[in-house]
């Protein structure tokens, strides 16, 4: 049952007519290209590391859009960071490389920050849906389930999601990861004893009998799908066909996985980029959350920043550690901003301007694109030079998506079907 | 209205809107249009000549809203006069510009906490098709002819509603709608609250007249649309409906007395069995579930943290919350237990509240009206409580009501677990609870109504952006006044009453109210959450938001959602007209039983939907790509099946078993592949994964191989009165007879066997001499034939004959030595003839059966 079987059970059943993502290319070899979509959950405050400000304070009145000093805002290469946090806190350990002093001098060259970027909404669910998927309407899939679908959707792992926006409009089944050390059971559902070698591994059937039983199961389903008469019905056991397709590539997963899976952001990256190297996954949902600090937002969100880099910079390290700093795209990205003042409690409410940044394969780093002003309202760019000009246009998520979309190779046809009114910038590359 | 006085309104910025409504400025004619009364001049003393904007409030109550008010030319011919003595304002002409009709319209200033607005005393309509000045748009009487009573729906209902009734940006479809399941439903609605805010200006006689229109003509191809859709539709037997009911209730076969009753009375039998299951505890676990995947306080279950939920009450307020912990010396082997007990006992409370309100056929509107809160022995004294009469003061499970002194208890809506999990911060000010509020128990997506926002979406230059920017407004006017019904509670769930607070509760908010009606404050200042759910309760809507949750439950998908767009298709339009007209029928017996949830859970398992089986012809396929209610089991589901099906649960070898079988969370269901599964934690994953991922269907593999190697030697091992899959076989029985010769009698006997396993396993009843009976003695024969050349090839050798170690049977439930039971080796670890594995590898086939995962 591979790609052939594969390939009848959607001429069989019109699910061709819902997966427009069958070019035999798909099949043809396992995928070159991944993403990993990283999600600060709850609004990150861009102010406080990529589009610094400082402690100037505003001339409303509302006092200053930072706490940490005009002064500390320095460059690696051409991103502008504070090279120190708000005095008044406990800064993350200096070693850390989470630390903006050690993050940014590190992956500078690699990464690419886009400012301004204007989501129009101030609420969670609407802010994440748009920063992932392109629109703010319900119902259009991630940009990653987009990628695993034009890619390899009957990867078993095409699109992993660790939490976020993982809405994939049944293009892909998104999978969730749980315990590391489960991988070994499921990518031998066969074995007693799957981390044994050989037949050591304890079968509960013989490899010819278990060969007999998986033919009669594939053949019941076969059955089932051309009795069904419920649509609903066909399309369950067409779904349940496609989650078995994968089953015998799991154990590449396995071999490629640290031995001991850390915990947190670390470990996402760790399996995300196990899946990438074993070809079964395309795309990959990083996500952390405690961004949303509506209170005491200096020391919160310092924190929060802290483990979000440190995060990224271990999945740098992966993926270098695997060879595949030339395929991986990452994007790192939240709900929206938050404001350029603070509330009474010391905290940040929500702010409808955002930034993103973006490393790896596709995406030329050193760069900072668009801005904002003082009072962090987006500035415009001219769409062609990508330099700030109040002529220009507002930079949107639709404007990152498309982008995104053709860096990730999305069909025609999806694009079509999960349409984005805006035109091509040449924002990544 | 110097209280606010124009001067406050001269100095707001004009909105853009003032600029497109302008061709009508030389007439002085006033205009309604995009949501605003426009009005070119009227004079007020001390200000002159004003151009006046108002918001039209559709949402609940029909009130004008002063958005603008600027300085008019003296060249514009007068709009009306205003009278300062009642702060009113005539209007000579106000034309609805969408329908073209025209009125004379008087407005009055209502009183207000912080707003300019205004009602209507008086309108008359002057201008209309196929009608004459002067006539007035009340009194059309029911018993009018069709075209007075379309003249009648188009004055009445046609601006919010649209021309067709198929609804617009600001007012649903009432094709199918809510309170369209009945006249008399739709007339109440009618005389209630229509037009919203107004309803004096449409009495009995124009209330029924237009709720005959609305059934009659614009309603009046639903029960052909029902009846052409459901005439499809197949439905499964009496007795497959009465397995698949038990499975998705009870999560147990139905017993031999419930298929006895259905086998008499038919779907009448069929009814009073379900009502039977849900008097068992197991429908109130399964309860549980269905509203917990909606309200998600589970994530204070001690599975998330051994006090989450006790940590979450104030230790001020409930100073004997850790009742049970002496101090950390003297702490002694109960302790753990006895506080995830109270924990749980607390974390429950929402979902104990709905368990009680169903068990004692209470109308399930007291889940949110409840004077009363659930409490168990153990709770009980964390909540400071003592005198509930329990039957069992050690039982953690049992909940009782209880009453918090002081606390104005609104059922859900003021449980603290509800409140912590949708909390609030100084800024959000409960729209968060607000939002949760309209999504839960109204069926209202108040995110749906903002649409796309053309401009920035954080306005910090208009003074009050919730209430003078329309943007904003537009979504913050339904939303802000039951945000503000939530100020007595603070922002960790307690009590707090604002009027108590510095300051109060704020000033430039909408004040307390729901759907446009401000709440009296005799009565309510202190409860007014109290006051909302009543309000709530007695909405339409609310019945619509629990048959969602039910709905959901039962078949693993909400109903569908009212097409929208042009590229709707006719199929789809019928399909939801449809659906929607059959749950508007069950949610009227839901209604009329004194909304008994049994009924509505009943009425939804004997639909034709829940029912469906198949499609007779290919023509009703494109409205049916969503009938049927199979769907993927739930971990939680999957686990207890297979608990009711084998006696164990999913864990480790079963020569293991004795280990932790009396141990929580020791299923791997409900630990290791929980989460893997879909399953949620009801904190950071809190979506059911609905179909299947690659990791799923490898999962599934490995719990039907293992499954089998554990219940098939297992059965055979038991007594046979025990045996719960192999009556008609036992290991000995082999289709080969000493000769190797088939023995026809063993085949027989084989095959029968397989023929039950399909119905035990599968529910799926077939004729012993079906051909998917024959495929599995086909397999079965396959196995073992393979099975004995294997064993010829390995003659002799121990690790031939032998079971896998892992199916072994050398250990009880009790962790009993088998090999040595008083002197007798009563253990199973051999399979001489390979007929054990052959029953395994058909057990293993049917195991990852579509029909064993999906119910």
């Amino acid at each position: 049952m591979q790609r052939r079987r594969f390939l009848k059970y959607l001429a069989g059943s019109g699910l061709g007519l819902t997966m427009p993502l069958l070019g035999t290319q798909s099949f043809a070899a396992e995928p070159q290209r991944f993403f990993v979509l990283v999600n600060a959950g709850g609004g990150w405050d861009p102010t406080y590391f990529i589009d610094p400000k400082g402690n100037r304070a505003r001339l409303d009145g509302r006092g200053p859009v930072n706490n940490y000093s005009v002064n500390a805002i320095t460059a690696a290469g051409n991103i502008r960071f504070p090279s120190s946090y708000p005095t008044d806190i406990d800064p993350p350990d200096a070693n850390s490389p989470g630390h903006f002093a050690n993050f940014f001098p590190r992956h500078a060259n690699r990464l690419l920050v886009i400012n301004g970027i204007d989501t129009q909404t101030n609420n969670h669910d609407a802010g994440s849906r748009y920063v992932w998927s392109g629109k703010i309407e319900e119902g259009y899939p991630s940009i990653g389930a987009l990628a695993a679908a034009s890619v390899a959707p009957t990867e078993p792992l095409a699109f992993i999601s660790n939490g976020g926006y993982d809405n994939t409009a049944s293009l892909v089944a998104p999978a969730r990861i749980g315990e590391g050390d489960v991988f070994q059971l499921l990518a031998h559902p066969n074995a007693g004893r799957p981390w044994e070698d050989g037949d050591d591994k304890s079968p509960y059937f013989p490899d010819p009998i278990y060969a007999e039983i998986e033919r009669a199961r594939q053949a019941r389903l076969d059955r089932l799908i051309n009795s069904a008469t419920l649509p609903l019905q066909r399309q369950q056991l067409n779904e349940l066909v496609m989650a078995r397709v994968g089953d015998n590539n799991l154990n590449r997963l396995v071999s490629r996985l640290p031995d001991d899976i850390s915990s947190g952001l670390e470990g996402q990256a760790e399996v995300a980029v196990a899946a990438f190297d074993s070809g079964i996954a395309v795309c990959a949902n990083m996500h952390m959350g405690g961004f949303d600090t509506h209170g005491n937002h200096d020391q919160n969100h310092a924190n929060r920043l802290d483990q979000l880099l440190s995060g990224i910079d271990h999945l740098w390290n992966q993926i270098e550690a695997n060879n595949l700093a030339d395929k991986v795209t990452v994007i790192v990205g939240s709900d929206f901003g938050r404001t350029p003042f603070y509330n009474d409690g010391r905290g940040k409410d929500h702010w409808n301007v955002t930034s993103l940044m973006a490393m790896g394969a596709g995406v030329r780093g050193n760069r900072v694109i668009g801005g904002t002003d003082d009072h962090v309202e987006a500035l415009k760019i001219n769409p062609t030079s990508l330099a700030v000009d109040p002529g220009g246009i507002t930079l949107t998520p639709e404007h990152i998506h498309v982008a995104l979309r053709q860096m990730a190779g999305v069909t025609p046809s999806l694009n079509s079907q999960f349409g984005i009114s805006e035109s091509f910038v040449n924002l990544f590359a | 209205m110097d209280t606010y006085g124009f001067g406050r309104i001269l100095r707001l910025v004009a909105l853009g809107l003032l600029i497109t409504v302008s061709q009508y400025a030389a007439a002085g004619k006033s205009t309604v249009e995009n949501g605003y009364l426009y009005v070119p001049r009227v004079d007020v003393e001390n200000y002159g000549a004003l151009e006046l904007v108002f918001r039209v409030v559709f949402d609940s109550e029909y009130r004008f809203l002063l958005e603008s008010a600027e300085s008019a030319s003296e060249t514009t011919e007068n709009s009306g006069v205003y009278d300062s003595s009642s702060n009113s304002i005539s209007l000579d002409e106000v034309e609805v510009v969408e329908g073209g009709r025209t009125y004379s319209v008087e407005i009055e200033q209502l009183a207000h906490e912080t707003e300019l607005l205004f009602g209507i005393v008086a309108a008359t309509e002057i201008t209309a098709p196929g009608t004459t000045p002067g006539n007035t748009q009340s009194n059309p009487g029911p018993q009018q002819p069709a075209s007075a009573s379309s003249t009648l729906f188009n004055q009445q209902c046609a601006s919010c509603h649209g021309g067709d009734g198929a609804g617009t940006a600001i007012a649903p479809s009432l094709i199918a709608c809510a309170s369209c399941s009945s006249y008399s439903t739709l007339l109440n609605t009618i005389a209630n609250t229509m037009p919203l805010g107004q309803p004096d200006a449409c009495d009995a006689d124009c209330s029924a007249a237009l709720a005959q229109y609305i059934q009659t003509t614009i309603n009046s191809s639903n029960e052909a649309v029902v009846a052409d859709t459901v005439g499809f539709i197949e439905l499964l037997g009496n007795g497959v409906t009465l397995r698949k009911a038990s499975e998705q209730l009870l999560s147990r076969l139905p017993t031999l007395d419930e298929f006895r009753l259905v086998a008499a009375d038919g779907n009448a039998g069929l009814r009073q069995a379900i009502d039977q299951m849900m008097e068992e505890e197991a429908f109130y676990r399964r309860l549980s579930e269905i509203f917990n995947d909606y309200l998600l306080t589970d994530k204070y279950h001690s599975r998330n943290g051994s006090e989450a939920a006790i940590s979450l009450l104030s230790s001020d307020d409930f100073p004997s919350r850790r009742w049970f912990d002496p101090g950390k010396d003297n702490r002694d082997d109960n302790y753990s237990t006895v506080r995830r007990q109270t924990n749980d006992g607390i974390a429950r409370e929402p979902l104990a509240l709905i368990n009680h309100v169903v068990k004692n056929d209470l109308p399930f509107t007291e889940i949110l009206t409840a004077d009363y809160m659930m409490m168990t022995p153990m709770s009980a004294r964390s909540f400071g409580v003592s005198g509930i009469p329990f039957t069992n003061p050690n039982d953690a499970n049992e909940f009782r009501p209880g009453r918090l002194e002081g606390i104005p208890h609104a059922g859900i809506l003021t449980s603290p677990m509800f409140l912590n999990r949708y909390p609030t911060t100084s800024t959000n000010r409960n729209r968060g609870r607000a939002r949760v509020v309209f999504d839960l128990f109204l069926d209202t997506d108040i995110l749906a109504i903002e649409g796309v926002r053309p401009g920035n979406a954080v306005d910090i230059t208009t003074p009050i952006p919730t209430i003078n920017n329309p943007q904003c407004s537009k979504c913050h006017s339904v939303l802000d006044p039951v945000a503000s019904v939530f100020q007595n509670w603070d922002y960790k769930g307690r009590y707090r009453p604002s009027r108590e607070k510095k300051g109060g509760w704020y000033t430039d908010m909408e004040p307390r109210g729901f759907n446009g009606q401000v709440m009296p404050l005799a009565g309510n200042v202190d409860s007014s959450v109290r006051w909302l759910a009543h309000e709530i309760a007695a909405d339409p809507k609310f019945p619509r938001a629990v048959t969602r949750i039910i709905v959901n439950g039962l078949t693993g998908k909400e109903p569908l959602q009212a097409p929208t767009g042009d590229d709707a298709t006719q199929a789809e339009m019928d399909a939801y007209t449809a659906e929607r007209s059959l749950l508007n029928d069950l949610q009227a017996s839901f209604v009329a039983d004194n909304y008994n949830l049994k009924t509505l859970v009943r009425e939804i398992m004997m639909s034709p939907y829940w029912r469906a089986a198949g499609i007779s012809d290919a023509n009703g396929l494109p409205i049916h790509q969503n009938t049927g209610s199979s769907y993927l089991l739930s971990p939680e589901q999957l686990d207890r099946k297979i608990l009711s099906l084998f006696g164990f649960d999913w864990r480790n070898s079963l020569d293991q078993y004795y280990k932790d079988h009396n141990k929580s969370w020791a299923s791997k269901l409900e630990r290791t592949f929980h989460q893997i599964y879909g399953g949620i934690d009801s904190d950071s994953v809190t979506t059911r994964l609905k179909s299947p991922n690659g990791l799923m269907g490898a999962m599934q593999l490995r719990m039907a191989n293992e499954l089998a190697c554990y219940a098939v030697p297992h059965d055979f091992w038991l007594p046979e009165d025990q045996r719960r899959l192999f009556l008609y076989v036992d290991k000995e029985v082999n289709p080969y007879d000493e000769q190797g010769n088939l023995d026809s009698a063993a085949v027989a006997r084989i095959r029968q066997n397989i023929r039950f396993l399909h119905e035990y396993i599968l529910g799926e009843p077939l004729a012993l001499e079906s051909s998917e009976v024959s495929i599995t003695l086909d397999l079965y024969m396959t196995v073992l034939n393979q099975g004995r050349q294997y064993l010829l090839n390995n003659a002799g050798e121990w690790w031939a004959v032998r079971l896998p170690s892992m199916c072994d049977r050398t250990k009880d439930f009790n962790g009993v030595d088998l090999k040595d039971v008083n002197g007798q080796d009563l253990s199973l670890q051999k399979d001489n003839q390979f007929v054990i594995r052959a029953w395994m590898a058909v057990v293993a086939y049917l195991l990852a059966d579509y029909r064993f995962l999906y119910g």
